[in-house]
């Protein structure tokens, strides 16, 4: 095949036939594990998907650092797929603040008129909120750290200031646990608990999908598939990082510290 | 047997973190940028260095005096590629058409085009 | 306006990658300098507020002595439309008999 133009044209791939079909069965599989109480095929299904992912992204950065397919518009594509899927999560975060919002502006009789609901007693935005915004903000210092030191070529300062980044998102979940196991309220207390532990449930899953994403950023650099002008996977899980942790900031000051 | 299976795993312990067979420990500095590169993009980038910002020739090209002896040089490896051309300096459309390699063609404006050869970027 | 587009697509594509290539040069000094604002601001700014806080988040854990409050059976608490779809159906994912009663009142 000649070419003279700077588009990556892609090559046949089964794995977006594959992963199409992983998702249609764990959708399936989990609606099985809500009405039939049976795991097996939901965990099944989820690491078949997971086994097509991580061949897919193998295959991606495989064209990137192998083949040398990714020239300067193909990465600013790529960047433009990240941003539509960033802003997609932006909406899907805004839902959850519109629903809260509606709840909490005007309160309705059934929970006694006020907010918070009669009989919730919410958390002390001070303690463990306090530490957990301190920790996010933190862990998006030690990324910019690591995206400086990737571009200024220093191998070893950029893996361990990404891990130093994971270990703060590890320390984050650790603390939503422990709140969400001390918490006086569960989720099917009022209005308050459903869309309390909906909104940071959500954004703890995305601290968690967060972390994964820098584990295989760090992955990507240590076997050298990352360089000083080809790290899309440092430079969009930093994305990620930032919006899970601007989301964050909007929850503290919302959901924890304006609600009390 | 068991020796054999208490030996190997032994040895896996003494690895470290990272196992990899060539490398120990974690190098102070990246390779060599340009070492690392291939293909495409690294063509595009010695390109950049040369000084040459557009090397496949995609973006918006300034349309100088020309003539059915001397028709702007539209450059690709194909049969054909396809050109806009945007007629004058107010046109809100731009002027679509298929450049065909051979004698050289006209917009409907009456500039001049004609499709040349290019060397390959990649494959033969 | 309408150059709004062509500017925002340049912004984005913010990998330079005749700078970064160019080793000893001004741009390398730049990152090399941002790095090390950064590498203070994570060590010497971010690593103690950290400390601080867990520490306040310890202190005041410890300080302050917890009493749960008497159970009454309100309507919009602990709502049970449908069981869950784990253990007994009763008892939410974050259940702790501590503080949690259930919908007849506490465990203990």
């Amino acid at each position: 095949m000649k070419k003279n133009h700077p588009f990556h044209l892609v090559t046949n791939s089964p794995w977006p036939i594959l992963s199409s079909f992983a998702l249609m069965n764990l959708l399936i599989s989990t609606v099985n594990l809500m009405n039939k109480k049976d795991i097996l095929l939901m965990n099944l299904s989820l690491m078949i998907l997971m086994l097509n992912l991580y061949q897919w992204w193998r295959d991606v950065k495989r064209e990137s650092s192998i083949k040398g397919d990714h020239t300067i518009i193909v990465k600013k594509m790529i960047k433009m797929g990240m941003i539509l899927f960033i802003l997609s999560e932006v909406m899907f975060f805004i839902s959850f603040f519109w629903g809260f919002f509606h709840a909490s502006l005007a309160p309705s009789m059934e929970i006694g008129l006020k907010w918070p609901p009669k009989g919730i007693n919410p958390f002390n935005p001070l303690e463990i909120p306090l530490l957990n915004t301190i920790v996010l903000v933190s862990s998006g210092a030690s990324i910019t750290w690591a995206h400086q030191a990737l571009i200024s070529k220093k191998l070893k300062q950029t893996i361990e200031s990404m891990l130093i980044t994971i270990m703060l998102g590890l320390y984050f979940s650790f603390l939503q646990w422990w709140e969400y196991k001390n918490s006086s309220f569960t989720i099917s207390d009022s209005i308050f608990g459903s869309s309390f532990f909906l909104t940071t449930g959500f954004h703890g899953i995305h601290v968690i999908i967060g972390t994964m994403f820098i584990i295989t950023a760090i992955q990507s650099i240590y076997t050298l598939k990352s360089n000083s002008v080809n790290h899309l996977s440092l430079e969009l899980s930093a994305w990620y990082w930032h919006f899970v942790d601007v989301v964050w900031l909007f929850l503290y000051l919302v959901i924890y510290w304006w609600n009390k | 047997m068991a020796s054999y299976i208490v030996r190997s795993a032994m040895n896996i312990s003494r690895r470290g973190l990272f196992t990899s067979a060539v490398r120990s420990a974690i190098p102070e500095e990246f390779p060599e940028t340009m070492s690392v590169l291939t293909g495409l993009e690294k063509k595009e980038i010695e390109a950049n260095i040369a000084g040459k910002d557009d090397r496949f020739e995609v973006q918006t090209l300034k349309r100088g005096d020309n003539s059915r002896e001397a028709p702007i040089a539209i450059r690709s490896v194909y049969k054909s590629r396809v050109i806009g051309c945007i007629c004058t300096d107010e046109s809100t459309a731009i002027q679509w058409m298929w450049l065909k390699r051979g004698a050289p063609q006209q917009c409907a404006c009456g500039h001049y085009f004609q499709l040349t050869d290019a060397k390959s970027a990649a494959g033969q | 306006m309408a150059s709004f587009p062509r500017i925002f697509f340049r912004k984005i594509s913010s990998t330079p990658a005749l700078k970064a290539i160019d080793a000893g040069g001004a741009y390398h000094q730049e990152a090399d300098k941002a790095r090390d604002l950064w590498k203070k601001i994570t060590l010497f700014v971010a690593f103690p507020a950290i400390a601080i806080a867990s520490a306040n988040c310890y202190v005041m854990e410890i300080s302050h002595h917890h009493e749960r409050p008497e159970f009454v059976p309100y309507e919009h608490m602990r709502i049970r439309t449908k069981k869950f779809f784990w253990g007994d159906g009763n008892h939410t994912f974050f259940h702790n008999k501590e503080v949690n009663p259930l919908p007849d009142g506490y465990e203990d």
